[in-house]
C-alpha cells in the first residue's frame, strides 16, 4: 500500500506495463519469439544429454580397435559367443554382427537412411526392443533376398510389405554396368520399436545376401559385433574382458557401450552444443536488451510522474520499487506467451520431427519441467536486470529537473 | 530531407534506449558475421589449394577417398592414359592409401579419428605448396611419418621434439610410426592429417595392393578432358575423374554449407527480435517528438521528408550496430577451431576468415533490421496532423 490510499503499487505498476499498447504488443512479441528459440536450443541440448537415460547400458558394441573403417572377421562372432567367465557363466548373453551398408534409394537420393547387413537369425535377439511380426521373421529368416525396414523410413521411401526396392551403395558396387546382380530386395516385414533407444529409421538385409557377391579379402568380414551382458554383470568390465579375447590376435577390438559407440561418429556434436549454449546466452542477453529498451523508453516517458509522486511524498524506494516491479511483469507476461508458444511448437511439431528423424540423437525431444522452471527465474532475474538502470536514475531524479525535463 | 543532424542527435539524446537496440542488433550481426566467417574459413582451409592441372581418380561412385578403394593393377592403365605429365619420363602418378585411425587426444577427451594417408614420393611432386615447416621430410621406405601443421599436439604423440626426434603413434598392433617433421599445405585439408610411408600404411591397416585414390599430374589443365575420357570411357576399371581444385570443394561444401545454413537460419530468428527492439525504440521516439514533427510540419517539411528522416535514422541505429557486431567478430579471426568433417569422418581444423562478403552480408542484415523496424514508426511520423501534434 502507498501511504494508504488503498492502492496498491503493484496495481499502478501492471497498468503501466499496458499504458503503451503498442510498445507492450512490440515487447511481448520480441520476447515470446526469444523464448521460443531459447526453448528450442535448450531443449535440444536436454534431449541430447538426456539420451544416456534412454540407452541401453547393457548392449555392447565391438569394432576394430584402429579404425571403423576396416573389419573384424567373422570367426570373431562364435569367439565371442563361446567365451566363458571366471566362474564358468557365458561372457555375454547374446551375440550379433552387421556390416554397414551405405545404401540410398536412387528414387530418394536425399533421404538419408543407415542400411545394414545383419544376421537373421541373431539380430532381433540381441535388440529386443525391436516389435516384428512371427511371419515376417520366418519369412526374413528363410529367404535371402528379403528385408526388414522401419516404420519410419517405410512412411518416408512410401514402401509396404511385399513391395521391391532397390539400393545403391558407394562401398559395394553392384558392379550392375559389367553384368552383376543389383542390390534388389522384397520387404519381408515392418518393424516398430518399444523404446527410443532403437530407431525405426533402419533398413535390414540378410548378411549372407553381402557376403555371397564378396570375393577375396572382403569375404567374411563383418563391420561390429553386438552383444548383451547378462543381468549383474558390469558392462564396462565385460567391455574389457571381451577387448581381452582378440588382445593376442591379428585384429584387435575396441568394445563401447552402445551411445559411445553412436557419439564417436559424431563428434561434431559436442562443438555444435557448444556453439548451442553459447547462441542461447546470446538471445538471453538480446531479450535482456528489448526489455531495457522497454523500460528505459517508459521510464523517460513518465519521468514528470515519477517526480510528481515524490512531491506528493512518496519515496525514492517506492518509485524504485514501482518501476522494478513494473519490469518483472512485462517480463513475466513475455516469457508466459513464449513458453506457452514453445509448448505448442515443440511438443506438437518441431519435436516430433527430431524423435523421428534423429532418434539415436534426441531420443524425446520435449519441454521439460527443468527449461520451464529456468525460463521461469530467468524472466524474474531478466525482468529486475532491464529496469535496474531506468529505476535507479528515475529514483535519483531531483523532482524540480525531472518535472522540467524534455520528454 | 531534414538535416541528418536533427535524427542523429535525436539518437543520442535518447542514449539508453538507443544503446540497447545498437547492443541487440550488435549480437545479432556478430553471430551473422561469425557463421559466415566459419564457414569461409572452412572452404579456404580444405579447398582453396586444389589444382585445375592434377586429377584426382576414385572408384566410380565414390564420393570420398574413405569409402573409394582402386586395385594397384589399374595404376599401369592410369600411367599410359592421354595427358599424363611425365617429367623425367617417368608418369606423375601418386597412389594413395587414406584411412581413419582412433587415438587419444592429447587433451584427455578421449577418442578421436584422425585421417592418415600413406603416400609414396611422388606424392610431394604433385603437391607443390606442401612444405616443412620443422623437422624433415620423412625417409622413403621406412616407419617415419609427417604431420600436418594444424593438428601437431592435438593428438597424442603427435609432436617433434627439437632434437629430432617424435613422437610415436601406433597405427596397427607393433606397426609404430615416428613423427620427424611437420608440414604445411595452405588450401588444403592435408593439414589436418598424418602422412606416413604408402606401404607401411598397407601393411599396418591389412590392405595391400589397394589404394584409396590416384592422383594424376596433367600436362596442363587443358588435358583433363582427355585424361577423363579415356579413363572413365574405360567401363572395366569402373573408375570416376575429377580435378583436385573440383575434389576438395566437394569434399569441404557438405561442412561450409551445414555451418552457413544454420548459422544465417538463427540470426534471421535472432534479427527478428533485434528488428523489434529497433521499432520499440523508434516508436518512442516518434511519440516522444510529436510536437517535434507538428512543428517541423508546420514550417513546410512534407510527410516524404519526414519519412526517409527517420527511415534514415532507424538505419543508422542498426548500421551502427551492425559495424560494432562486425569489428567485434573480426578478432575472431585469430581463433581456431577443430570440427568432424562428416565427408571424412576425421577432425578438420580451421579458422575464421573475414572477407568483403561476410562486411557485406552482415551490412545488409543491419539494414534490412533498420528498414522493416523503422517503417511502422516512420509512416506514424510522417502521417501525424500538425495542429493536433502541436496541442499534445
Amino acid at each position: 500500500m502507498i501511504g494508504g490510499t488503498g492502492i496498491s503499487l503493484g496495481r499502478i505498476a501492471l497498468r503501466n506495463v499496458t499504458r503503451n499498447k503498442a510498445r507492450f504488443v512490440m515487447t511481448l512479441l520480441a520476447v515470446a519469439v526469444s523464448v521460443l528459440i531459447y526453448m528450442t536450443l535448450d531443449s535440444a541440448k536436454r534431449s541430447w544429454d538426456g539420451a544416456k537415460e534412454v540407452s541401453r547400458q547393457d548392449r555392447l558394441v565391438t569394432r576394430h580397435k584402429i579404425t571403423f573403417v576396416l573389419s573384424l572377421p567373422k570367426r570373431y562372432v562364435a569367439r565371442l559367443a563361446n567365451a566363458k567367465r571366471a566362474d564358468g557363466s557365458p561372457l555375454v548373453e547374446s551375440v550379433t554382427y552387421a556390416v554397414w551398408f551405405g545404401g540410398r534409394e536412387p528414387n530418394h537420393e536425399h533421404e538419408f537412411f543407415q542400411s545394414l547387413a545383419v544376421d537373421a537369425d541373431t539380430y532381433f535377439d540381441v535388440y529386443d526392443e525391436v516389435t516384428l511380426s512371427e511371419q515376417a521373421l520366418s519369412d526374413f529368416q528363410s529367404n535371402l533376398d528379403a528385408a526388414i525396414i522401419g516404420q519410419g523410413l517405410a512412411r518416408k521411401l512410401g514402401l509396404k510389405v511385399g513391395d521391391r526396392v532397390t539400393l545403391e551403395s558407394p562401398i559395394y558396387p553392384s558392379s550392375s554396368a559389367s553384368g552383376g546382380e543389383p542390390w534388389s530386395f522384397r520387404v519381408a516385414g515392418i518393424y516398430g520399436s518399444r523404446s527410443r533407444a532403437v530407431d525405426t529409421q533402419s533398413f535390414l538385409f540378410r548378411y549372407e545376401r553381402l557376403n555371397e557377391a564378396l570375393a577375396g579379402t572382403s569375404r567374411d568380414q563383418v563391420g561390429w559385433l553386438v552383444s548383451r551382458t547378462p543381468p549383474g554383470a558390469d558392462p564396462q568390465e565385460t567391455a574389457r574382458a571381451v577387448d581381452a579375447l582378440y588382445a593376442d590376435a591379428d585384429v584387435q577390438t575396441l568394445t563401447q557401450d552402445e551411445r559411445a559407440f553412436v557419439s564417436g561418429f559424431l563428434g561434431m556434436v559436442s562443438t555444435v552444443l557448444d556453439v548451442v549454449t553459447l547462441l542461447s546466452l546470446a538471445i538471453l542477453v538480446i531479450v535482456l536488451l528489448v526489455l531495457a529498451n522497454a523500460m528505459g523508453l517508459s521510464v523517460r516517458e513518465r519521468a514528470r510522474e515519477y517526480a510528481s509522486l515524490k512531491a506528493l511524498g512518496f519515496g525514492a524506494r517506492d518509485v524504485m520499487r514501482l518501476i522494478l516491479l513494473e519490469g518483472v511483469f512485462l517480463s513475466l507476461i513475455g516469457v508466459a506467451i513464449g513458453a506457452a508458444l514453445s509448448m505448442c511448437v515443440i511438443d506438437l511439431g518441431v519435436g516430433r520431427f527430431f524423435e523421428e528423424n534423429l532418434t539415436q540423437f534426441f531420443p524425446v525431444f520435449e519441454v521439460r519441467p527443468e527449461t520451464l522452471a529456468g525460463c521461469a527465474v530467468l524472466s524474474l532475474l531478466l525482468g529486475v536486470l532491464a529496469a535496474a538502470a531506468p529505476a535507479w536514475s528515475a529514483a535519483r531524479a531531483g523532482v524540480g529537473v525531472a518535472l522540467k525535463r524534455v520528454a | 530531407m531534414l538535416a541528418i543532424k536533427y535524427n542523429l542527435r535525436s539518437l543520442f539524446v535518447r542514449r539508453l534506449t538507443a544503446f540497447a537496440t545498437l547492443g541487440g542488433v550488435a549480437l545479432v550481426t556478430f553471430v551473422l558475421a561469425g557463421a559466415l566467417m566459419l564457414a569461409a574459413g572452412a572452404e579456404r582451409a580444405m579447398a582453396s589449394g586444389g589444382r585445375e592441372d592434377v586429377a584426382v581418380v576414385l572408384r566410380s561412385g565414390s564420393d570420398s577417398e574413405l569409402a573409394s578403394s582402386i586395385d594397384v593393377q589399374a595404376l599401369g592403365t592410369l600411367r599410359a592414359a592421354p595427358g599424363v605429365a611425365a617429367p623425367g619420363g617417368e608418369p606423375s602418378v601418386s597412389p594413395e592409401l587414406v584411412s581413419v585411425v582412433a587415438l587419444p587426444k592429447s587433451d584427455g577427451s578421449g577418442l578421436s579419428n584422425l585421417t592418415v594417408r600413406g603416400v609414396a614420393e611422388r606424392a610431394f611432386a604433385l603437391r607443390p605448396n606442401l612444405s616443412i615447416v620443422s623437422g624433415r621430410l620423412p625417409a622413403p621406405g621406412t616407419n617415419e611419418a609427417i604431420v600436418g601443421r594444424k593438428i601437431v599436439g592435438n593428438f597424442h604423440g603427435l609432436e617433434v621434439a627439437s632434437d629430432g626426434s617424435g613422437g610415436e603413434v601406433l597405427l596397427g598392433k607393433n606397426r609404430p610410426v615416428r613423427v620427424v617433421g611437420v608440414f604445411q599445405a595452405p588450401g588444403d585439408s592435408a593439414e589436418s592429417e598424418l602422412w606416413v610411408d604408402l606401404d607401411a600404411a598397407r601393411s599396418a591397416l591389412g590392405r595391400s595392393g589397394l589404394a584409396s585414390s590416384v592422383r594424376v599430374g596433367l600436362a596442363s589443365g587443358a588435358d583433363l578432358a582427355e585424361f577423363r575420357d579415356a579413363v572413365e570411357g574405360d567401363k572395366r576399371l569402373g573408375l570416376d575423374v575429377q580435378s583436385e581444385a573440383d575434389f576438395l570443394e566437394s569434399q569441404a561444401s557438405g561442412l561450409a554449407s551445414f555451418i552457413r545454413v544454420l548459422g544465417s537460419l538463427v540470426s534471421v530468428m535472432f534479427a527478428l527480435a533485434a528488428m523489434l527492439g529497433a521499432a520499440i525504440t523508434m516508436h518512442g521516439a516518434v511519440a516522444s517528438r510529436a510536437r517535434e514533427i507538428g512543428t517541423l510540419r508546420a514550417l513546410g517539411f512534407s510527410r516524404g521528408k519526414i519519412l526517409s528522416g527517420f527511415l534514415l535514422e532507424s538505419c543508422a541505429l542498426t548500421l551502427g550496430g551492425a559495424l560494432l557486431g562486425v569489428g567485434l567478430a573480426l578478432p575472431l579471426g585469430w581463433v581456431e577451431i577443430s570440427m568432424m568433417n562428416q565427408a571424412s569422418w576425421s577432425e578438420v581444423v580451421f579458422g575464421f576468415e573475414p572477407s568483403l562478403r561476410v562486411l557485406l552480408s552482415a551490412l545488409g542484415l543491419g539494414a534490412a533490421m533498420g528498414l522493416a523496424g523503422g517503417v511502422a514508426p516512420a509512416v506514424r511520423a510522417a502521417w501525424l496532423r500538425p495542429l493536433e501534434a502541436l496541442r499534445a
